[in-house]
């Protein structure tokens, strides 16, 4: 039976519906592998027994019958441990699915394990995992990308077609870059959180890391739409067929905009530069024009981020108490209790991020931090937003250079945040975000990334579509 | 503005935040705090004036208020303690020494 590693939905589907291999057989294989390949890299914290998996298995006609993936750690999967990578919840056992992984289940695909990420998603390295960092599959010395760099890195070592992760300020986005896959971010309100562990509420999305576009659309397709169980979900739609539309889609006329302050910003080395121009003149042949504009608002992004992001986690990681659920330390008072339960149940970096975000809503600090930050979002939104009525794209680095090694940066310093700087716009905005692989620099791979307007999601698709049609990034292993 | 936050509101935030920190740690997160409180000073340079984030576009979602019968089991499946279908806690109110 040939090696499975690296093939795409529609390969796999291919082989399903040829009877060329069967639906057992093909899981088996993806275990084989997972068990021998990610010894070095940690990017799945569980892989689940085949038994379980095909217990679960709900049989249907879509292209994700038999179809495996990944699952991020702080998506509730029913059943199994949700943890968070975080030790408080380190035997948490989820009651129920997300409405994502239910999606996923009815569509037939068989979620094979739980992806590594930092602890409640916070940081942008997967090295605060309570179950040890993720290494990049490209350099063993060099991080993955965070929190989700578990998915990208099992993506990339073509354990799984599609991972799912999710995104606050950039974390499927630039993990996707620093492990060479795509990564995703839907406009905020396509796909539900419910059952995805709250970090920053206005913020959080679940996002998608692939090999190719098309399997990124044929997951979106999946599980987009409206759940009455998250009434922030808006999309217009209660299903929509995001692959279809991909085969005859086309850049002539397309309005491509580069963001030159960001693509010029300090920090990001020439080369990367050079690689997202390169990206643009496949564009240019493609038939789109490209120009370059200013967005103001840029330079605020990491602050915004910074504020709003701890702000809601310091609310949302309150209930995180010993109580119902968890991890809990045994004391004489529910106070000491509780208290010491966090202390210990936590990993430094998120005690550090709450600590700050009940700091800028606390009274007399509020409207200095808390509120300047949501008037500053407002007015980037509203930048962003008018740069998208006279343009489809706006297009911008994903990280200033690749993969940094790990121990390099601090996890409790700022100087790891500002590896948002590129990708929280996307998410402070509200608006979707496509990174894609355009290049090497010394051995590992970069990205660029493109942002459409709402609900957009399409447009994003068919340009990496037929960027990946005329390039061959996505098709390169790591060794 | 002052980006620099005293022992003393530290505790304080401690103790809303509900994290047991013991005295020692305090300098380490008030330099880590000032260093965000440093970095997003840029916010100040930016007229907002006029800019009323509360000005949203925002729709009420409802559901009908119907009750719903969750299953015990369930809700109590992670509990650390539990006895008679409740959860267990140590005593609220801290018992006088």
């Amino acid at each position: 039976m040939e090696n499975i590693r690296f093939k795409t939905i529609k390969e796999l589907r291919y082989l399903l519906d040829s009877k060329q291999i069967f639906i057992s057989e093909l899981l088996q294989n993806i275990l084989n592998n997972a068990a021998l390949h990610d010894k070095q890299i940690n990017s799945i914290i569980e892989l689940f027994d085949k038994e379980t998996i095909l217990e679960q298995h709900k049989k249907s006609s879509n292209l994700l019958n038999g179809i495996p993936g990944l699952i991020k750690d702080n998506i509730c999967q029913e059943n199994r441990l949700t943890t968070a990578a975080s030790k408080i919840l380190s035997k948490f056992i989820s009651p129920n699915d997300s409405t994502v992984v239910s999606k996923l289940k009815n569509n037939g695909s068989l979620l094979i394990g739980r992806a590594n990420c930092d602890e409640f998603a916070m940081g942008s390295s997967t090295e605060t995992s309570f179950y040890g960092p993720t290494k990049n599959p490209w350099d063993l010395n060099c991080v993955p990308g965070g929190s989700g760099g578990g998915s990208a890195a099992a993506v990339a070592l073509g354990l799984v077609p599609y991972a799912l992760g999710t995104e606050t300020g950039g974390s499927v986005r630039q993990p996707g870059a620093l492990c060479g896959v795509v990564g995703f971010k839907p406009t905020y309100g396509l796909l539900s959180r419910s059952g995805v562990i709250a970090y920053a509420s206005s913020l959080d999305q679940v996002g998608i890391n692939t090999r190719t576009v098309e399997d990124c659309a044929i997951v979106c397709s999946a599980i987009a739409g409206k759940d009455p169980n998250d009434s922030t979900t808006r999309a217009p739609f209660e299903q929509y067929d995001y692959v279809k539309n991909l085969y005859t889609s086309t850049m002539k006329g397309k309005k491509i905009a580069v963001i030159q302050n960001a693509i010029n910003a300090a920090g990001v080395i020439p080369l990367m530069k050079e690689k997202i121009e390169d990206a643009l003149r496949v564009y240019e042949s493609l038939g789109a024009t490209i120009e370059y504009i200013t967005l103001s608002t840029m330079e605020y992004s990491a602050a915004i981020y910074f504020i709003i992001s701890r702000a809601e986690a310091a609310s949302n990681l309150a209930r995180y108490d010993g109580v119902r659920y968890g991890f809990r330390v045994q004391a004489d008072d529910v106070q000491e209790m509780v208290s010491k339960t966090r202390r210990e149940g936590f990993g430094s970096n998120v005690r550090r991020r709450i600590l700050i975000g009940n700091y800028v809503l606390s009274s007399g600090y509020s409207d200095q931090y808390y509120n300047k930050a949501k008037q500053v979002q407002k007015l980037m939104k509203n930048e962003f937003l008018e740069a998208l009525k006279k343009y489809d794209y706006l297009c911008m680095p994903v990280t200033p250079e690749p993969a940094f090694k790990l121990g390099e940066i601090n996890t409790n310093s700022l100087a790891i945040d500002l590896q948002d700087y590129f990708t929280a716009p996307a998410n402070l905005t509200g608006i979707p975000g496509l990174s894609l692989p355009c290049g090497f620099i010394d051995s590992l791979p970069v990205s660029f990334q493109l942002m459409a307007n709402e609900f957009c999601e399409q447009d994003l698709f068919n340009a990496g579509y037929l960027y990946q049609q005329a390039t061959d990034w996505h098709l390169k292993r790591p060794a | 503005m002052s980006t620099t936050v005293s022992s003393a509101e530290i505790k304080k935030l401690a103790h809303a935040s509900r994290i047991y920190l013991e005295d020692s740690e305090i300098p380490a997160v008030q330099s880590s705090i000032a260093e965000i409180l440093n970095y997003v000073q840029i916010l100040n340079k930016v007229d907002t004036s006029g800019i009323d984030h509360n000005l949203e576009k925002n729709i009420n979602v409802y559901r009908v208020d119907i009750i719903e019968i969750y299953n015990v089991e369930k809700i109590l499946k992670n509990a650390p303690q539990e006895v008679h279908s409740s959860f267990v806690v140590p005593a609220v109110i801290k018992k006088s020494k």
